[in-house]
This record gives structure tokens, C-alpha cells and sequence, in this order.
């Protein structure tokens, strides 16, 4: 199958963009479309047959996810995205004075600042810190897990550096510890499977924008059995309401307050499709060999610096954040634009880590499977003209 | 940084013509608020124009780009200065063309681009042809073609270039010149008359040709300029010793002749009915010749006489 087939990528500037948002796939427009143009209708409301194609269409999305990442489909709650996920499990549990948290030094403000809010409660947060390569070692991990350690919010791959992490290891020590574990795999899902059956992590939260998605829709793992409280109630959350009080669903309803993202949440089943569709094993293999250009891209530039893992096994995904000599980050950005190379440039919403790395920023160019290794020997031409002001 | 003084400048004025660069312009105003209390510019407008200005630079010359991405706040600097001091510069000559009249401040006669918008007509629309057969001619062509110029005037030199272009292209085309010394010149009419002297001992386009090359016209080196060309320095000198030897009643008579016509700037051309005025190109020589063009052409940059009517 051909992959370009099922997007509409860009050739000038080439989009070199996806970590912070991958393209939509042309299934997953066409899934919306079909939603708006055969049976627009709100869902679980009436009994006309466009609410109930809606509702059919809706609920087997979840069904989809179930089948997706090994587990069940009243696991899994409609969220915006990873953010509020996230910040869905920092208010949905009981943290106490004395709790602790441990997350790490490599984190997306997402996965950094819900938990800095928690320390006006008086919770204790811990920082893992990552190696040079943004590498997360279980051992350190181990050492700073007391059993005061509620939760244990880790991100299963960094959206600056790419690194490859050894997360079932990173999960298992947490678990034995009797913590609670989130992952964030924004930066995963889109990249590698992620088998919630061996992966034991309580909570995962990922974006649909970055899995080929529609943007505005995400989706939280809620492992069975692991305490997370509503963070909203109102309409469609409750099996019965009075003056004096409500009862809660027991299912996944019971997290989605009001008329939900229907057209986005179909567009993230159509997105998890494509991925089955063009299957994990070709999106790695395809990236692999785009890790290996990119890295060779690099290595014939001597004035830039190259950030996170310096070989390709231990890169997750094809992403590099650089910077080219002295050359302002957002200005190499701007050029490389006018090359005709979409990348991003900032600190990308980490901002410890982009002082650990010690610069003001960072570009970032990250590939995604409509992305080709012409590409990247063009993009390596135009960092070779960029690097003529360092 | 100081270029988004500029930006706001260029953008305010684009800005009353396209959205986008009214937005560019709030965003430029922003950056020159930040600039002033000392601050970064937040938009990274400065960053972008930089960058975008040095991408292409790069496609072009590295080493230029290199050098320009070095020393950009210096550049930058200077362009603004440049650019603020040529928007003064504009200011006042409008100011000089509402209060005088003219925009080089009063009692001047030099040439003013104001009217060339403002005056369309002015001058050129006066033009007279002049009838060929009285000044110095080139070439053997039964087309003529009279130039009015001074030798001391830019633009006439600047045209003699492609001039000599268009008539090396055209044999059935000839050149007659008639002088027309702009007085605010130094040296325009002893200089003319020195041409014309030349011309009573036969080397007119010689000398004409040596005066463009020279823009020396001290009556000292006219001399050396008729000794050069062999002429005969006693009859140089005698045809030079005032302005009302034949030589210079010749002059007198061609200024007298360019009045009439209207000319108020050099160099003027008069060719198949048509008038061109200023530096021309050989396309524009020939598309006069076959008609296309109007007799009364855009007031080009010429050397602007102070008695002219417009």
C-alpha cells in the first residue's frame, strides 16, 4: 500500500512538524465528512435512526481503542487531549498532604505543571532525572520511590529528544512499589504499539492530532480497578439527579460531561484505523530508515548540535531537536521555512529540559511516514546553507 | 530592534491596501513599543524579517549572507537611519513644493520629481518641433533626429550611451545637436561654444564626444582638450574670447531656438514628431521612430531649465 496515498503531505515547505501535530489522514476527513453529511445527530438522545446510527458510530470507537492497546472499552474516556487527561487525573485523585509524585526531567509542561500545582496541597514532587540522551534509568527510578509514592507519571517518549525508553521496566518498578503510573504517549501512539496488557500503567492519555487525527480530541486510559474521580459532572455523566444529590454511571460516561466531540471522536477511530491499515511494522521500519538518513544529514554538518541520542537504535521516532552554531533558533526556523523545511523551533513546551540542554531553544524537525529520505538530503542541503553563518 | 521602525513604517503604508499587511503592522507596532521600553520583541517580527532576508542571501551569496547576518545591527542601524533621514528629506521637499513651488526650496532650478505626478503636462505638453538643418550632424541617415543638450548636464551624458546604441542600429537614422547649456551649470556654455569652435575647424563630434568624456569643463582644459584634438589653438582661443563670437551667437541662437520649442529639461529629443525627454533606451528610440509613444512623454529625469515654462 502506498502510505502517500492516504495524505495530503505537503512539498513546499515540506512538513517536518509532526510532533506537534501530525497530518490529518484522508480516511479520517472523509469519516467526519460522512458524519456530517449522513447522520448529523446527537448521540444516546431520542429514537430517530440518525441518533442512533450517531450513537453506533460513536460507541464503537471506544471498542476500536479497546482492541487498539489490549484493553477494555469502558477503559477509556473522551478527552480534548493530553492535557486535559492529564490534568483530568491530577483533580481526579485524592492526593493528601505527605503524597508523592514522581515524574522526570524530560516532561512536556503537561506532564510537569498539574503536578507542580498539586505542591499548594502539600504533595511532594519528585524529579527523575534523565541522562545526557534523555535516557530514564529504572534503577534511579527505584531510588526514589518511597511508599509515600501515590503516582508515578512518566512520558514514554520525549517530545524534544525522541529518546527510546524502557518503559515496561519503568512501569514494573513503579508497580512494585504500589504507585500509581501514567504515561503520557502523546509521541508514542503514532510511532509503536503500545500493548496496555504488558505495559501495566494505570493511565494513558494521548492526543488524536498527533495519530493522524482531527485536533480537539484525545483519549485517557483508566486502567479498571484504579481510583480516578470525575473531574466534571453534569449532563450525560449521571444515572439519576435530584434536588438533594445525583448518582454517578458507572461507565466511562461518567467522565464525559455534556455533548461530547462526536465527529472528532469518529475521526480518531478513523485515525487508529489508518494506523492498523498501514500497520505498526511498516510505520517503524519506514522510520527507521529516516532516523538513519536524518543522523547522517547531521553528521556531515559540523556546525550543528544534535540534542538527545546520538545513534539510531536508541531513537523512538524521527525526531531531532538541533541548533546550528550561534544562530538563533527561531531564525534557523525562519530560513529553513524558506528552504522549504517546516519545523519548529522554541522550547516546545519543556522548559526545564531546554535548560538542562542549556539554550534559550531548540529546532525541531520531526518526521512522520508521508515524509521520504529525498526529503531529508534536501532538508541536510539546507542545513549545510544555514550552517554557512555559524 | 531598530528595523521594526521601518517595518511599521512600510507596513502602515502597504497596510492601507491588504489585511495581511495591516496585521503586520499591529504586529510591528508592537515590537517598536517593546524596542523603545528596552524589551525583546515578543511577535519575533525582527527575527523573521532577518532570517528571511538572510535565506535569501544565503540561495545567493554565503559570504554576503554571512556578513550581513554578522553585522545586521549595525546594518540594520544604518539602514534606518537612512531610511528615516530620506523620509525627512521627502518631508521638506514636499514642504518646498507647497510653499515654493518647487521642491529644491526657492529660487531653485533644478529639476523636481514632483512634476512628473503633478504636472504631467507641464513642459512637455508645450513642445514644439524644431525644423533639423541648422546644428552639427551625424551620420548620413535622411531620418534626423535633433538632440537638445548641455554638455554639462547629467542625464544628457548618461544618454549618450545608448544614443550611440540605437543609431549604431539604425544607419537610416542621423543626429543633429543643438546646444542647450543649462545656466545653473557650471561651464555649460563656454562649453557649448568651445564645441562649436571645434566645429568651425571640423572636429564638432569629436569634441563633442571628448566633453562627455570629461567632465572637466574649465577653460583651462578646454584648451587641452582642442590641443588633443590638434585643433588650432589661436583660432580656438579667438573663437573663445566672448560670448558673442560666431561660435557663441550659435549658442545663443540654439537657446534661443530651445526656448521657443518649450524645452525646459535635457537632454530633449525630437524624432518623428514624437519628444522624448531625458535618457532613453534604444527600444524607446525605436519605438519613437515607428510613431509609438506620445508628444508629450513623461517628465523623465533631465537636467531642468530654470526659465522653461513648466
Amino acid at each position: 500500500m502506498d502510505i502517500t496515498s492516504l495524505f495530503d503531505a505537503p512539498k513546499n515547505p515540506a512538513y517536518f512538524d509532526s510532533a506537534a501535530s501530525s497530518l490529518t489522514a484522508k480516511p479520517v476527513r472523509a469519516k467526519m465528512e460522512e458524519f456530517y453529511s449522513q447522520y448529523r445527530a446527537n448521540i444516546h438522545r431520542g429514537a430517530h435512526r440518525y441518533t442512533k446510527k450517531a450513537s453506533q458510530e460513536y460507541e464503537a470507537v471506544y471498542a476500536k481503542l479497546a482492541k487498539f492497546f489490549h484493553a477494555k472499552e469502558s477503559e477509556f474516556i473522551q478527552v480534548r487531549n493530553t492535557t486535559e487527561a492529564i490534568n483530568g487525573v491530577a483533580l481526579g485523585l485524592d492526593f493528601q498532604r505527605g503524597d508523592e509524585i514522581v515524574t522526570t526531567s524530560i516532561e512536556h509542561h503537561s506532564n510537569l505543571l498539574p503536578w507542580l500545582r498539586l505542591k499548594e496541597k502539600g504533595v511532594v514532587v519528585r524529579i527523575l532525572e534523565a541522562d545526557d540522551e534523555g535516557k530514564l534509568a529504572p534503577d534511579k527510578l527505584k531510588a526514589l520511590l518511597t511508599p509515600k509514592t501515590k503516582l508515578v507519571a512518566l512520558t514514554a517518549c520525549s517530545n524534544v529528544l525522541g529518546t527510546k525508553e524502557p518503559l515496561e521496566q519503568l512501569v514494573k518498578v513503579s508497580k512494585d512499589n504500589h504507585s500509581l503510573v501514567l504515561l503520557d504517549a502523546a509521541q508514542q501512539v503514532g510511532h509503536h504499539p503500545l500493548d496496555l496488557s504488558k505495559v501495566k500503567a494505570d493511565y494513558m492519555a494521548f492526543s488524536g492530532h498527533k495519530v493522524f487525527g482531527p485536533t480537539g480530541i484525545g483519549a485517557l486510559y483508566h486502567r479498571e480497578g484504579a481510583p480516578l474521580a470525575p473531574w466534571f459532572v453534569g449532563g450525560g455523566t449521571i444515572r439519576e439527579a435530584s434536588l438533594e444529590g445525583y448518582k454517578l454511571l458507572e461507565n466511562h460516561e461518567r467522565f464525559e460531561a455534556g455533548t461530547p466531540a462526536i465527529a472528532e471522536w469518529m475521526g480518531l477511530g478513523a485515525a487508529l484505523d489508518t494506523i492498523d491499515k498501514i500497520g505498526y511494522p511498516k510505520i517503524e521500519a519506514h522510520e527507521k530508515k529516516l532516523i538513519s538518513a536524518m543522523f547522517s544529514a547531521f553528521a556531515s554538518n559540523p556546525k550543528v548540535s544534535l540534542y538527545g541520542p546520538k545513534s539510531a537504535q536508541d531513537k523512538a521516532c524521527a525526531l531531532f531537536a538541533f541548533s546550528v552554531g550561534r544562530v538563533p533558533h527561531h531564525e534557523v526556523a525562519v530560513m529553513l521555512d524558506q528552504f522549504g523545511f517546516a519545523c519548529r523551533s522554541g522550547h516546545h513546551c519543556a522548559m526545564p529540559l531546554t535548560k538542562r540542554l542549556g539554550v534559550e531553544g531548540t529546532v525541531r524537525a520531526s518526521l512522520h511516514v508521508y515524509n521520504n529520505e529525498e526529503e531529508v538530503r534536501m532538508f541536510g542541503e539546507a542545513l549545510q546553507k544555514v550552517g554557512a553563518l555559524a | 530592534m531598530v528595523l521594526c521602525f521601518v517595518a511599521l513604517f512600510v507596513f502602515a503604508v502597504l497596510g492601507i491596501f491588504s489585511a495581511k499587511y495591516r496585521a503586520l503592522f499591529f504586529e510591528a507596532l508592537g515590537c517598536v513599543g517593546r524596542t523603545l521600553t528596552l524589551r525583546p520583541c515578543e511577535s519575533k517580527l525582527d527575527e523573521r524579517i532577518k532570517a528571511t532576508l538572510i535565506a535569501h542571501l544565503l540561495q545567493r551569496s554565503p559570504p554576503a549572507a554571512r556578513a550581513v547576518h554578522k553585522h545586521f545591527a549595525a546594518l540594520s542601524l544604518v539602514f534606518t537611519i537612512l531610511f528615516f533621514g530620506s523620509m525627512i528629506y521627502s518631508a521638506v521637499a514636499v514642504y518646498n513644493y507647497w510653499a515654493y513651488g518647487n521642491c529644491n526650496g526657492p529660487n531653485s532650478s533644478e529639476f523636481c520629481a514632483f512634476d512628473a505626478v503633478l504636472r504631467p503636462g507641464a513642459g512637455a505638453g508645450n513642445l514644439t518641433a524644431v525644423q533639423a538643418g541648422i546644428g552639427p550632424k551625424r551620420g548620413n541617415g535622411s531620418i534626423v533626429m535633433v538632440e537638445f543638450g548641455c554638455f554639462s548636464c547629467p542625464f544628457t551624458r548618461s544618454a549618450q550611451s545608448p544614443l550611440n546604441q540605437f543609431l549604431a542600429s539604425r544607419p537610416d537614422v542621423s543626429l543633429e545637436f543643438r546646444a542647450f547649456p543649462i545656466p545653473t551649470h557650471e561651464n555649460s556654455f563656454v562649453a557649448a561654444q568651445a564645441a562649436f569652435c571645434a566645429d568651425e575647424q571640423g572636429k564638432f563630434w569629436e569634441y563633442h564626444d571628448a566633453l562627455f568624456a570629461d567632465e572637466n569643463h574649465s577653460r583651462e582644459n578646454l584648451g587641452q582638450m582642442a590641443a588633443r584634438l590638434s585643433l588650432d589653438g589661436t583660432r580656438f582661443d579667438a573663437c573663445m574670447a566672448s560670448n558673442s563670437t560666431p561660435a557663441g551667437l550659435r549658442v545663443q541662437r540654439d537657446v534661443a531656438a530651445g526656448h521657443a520649442a518649450g524645452i525646459y529639461g535635457t537632454p530633449t529629443f525630437f524624432i518623428n514628431g514624437v519628444t522624448l525627454v531625458g535618457p532613453q533606451t534604444p527600444q524607446e528610440f525605436s519605438d519613437a521612430l515607428r510613431g509609438i509613444g506620445t508628444s508629450k512623454p513623461e517628465q523623465a529625469a533631465s537636467c531642468h531649465a530654470p526659465n522653461a515654462s513648466g
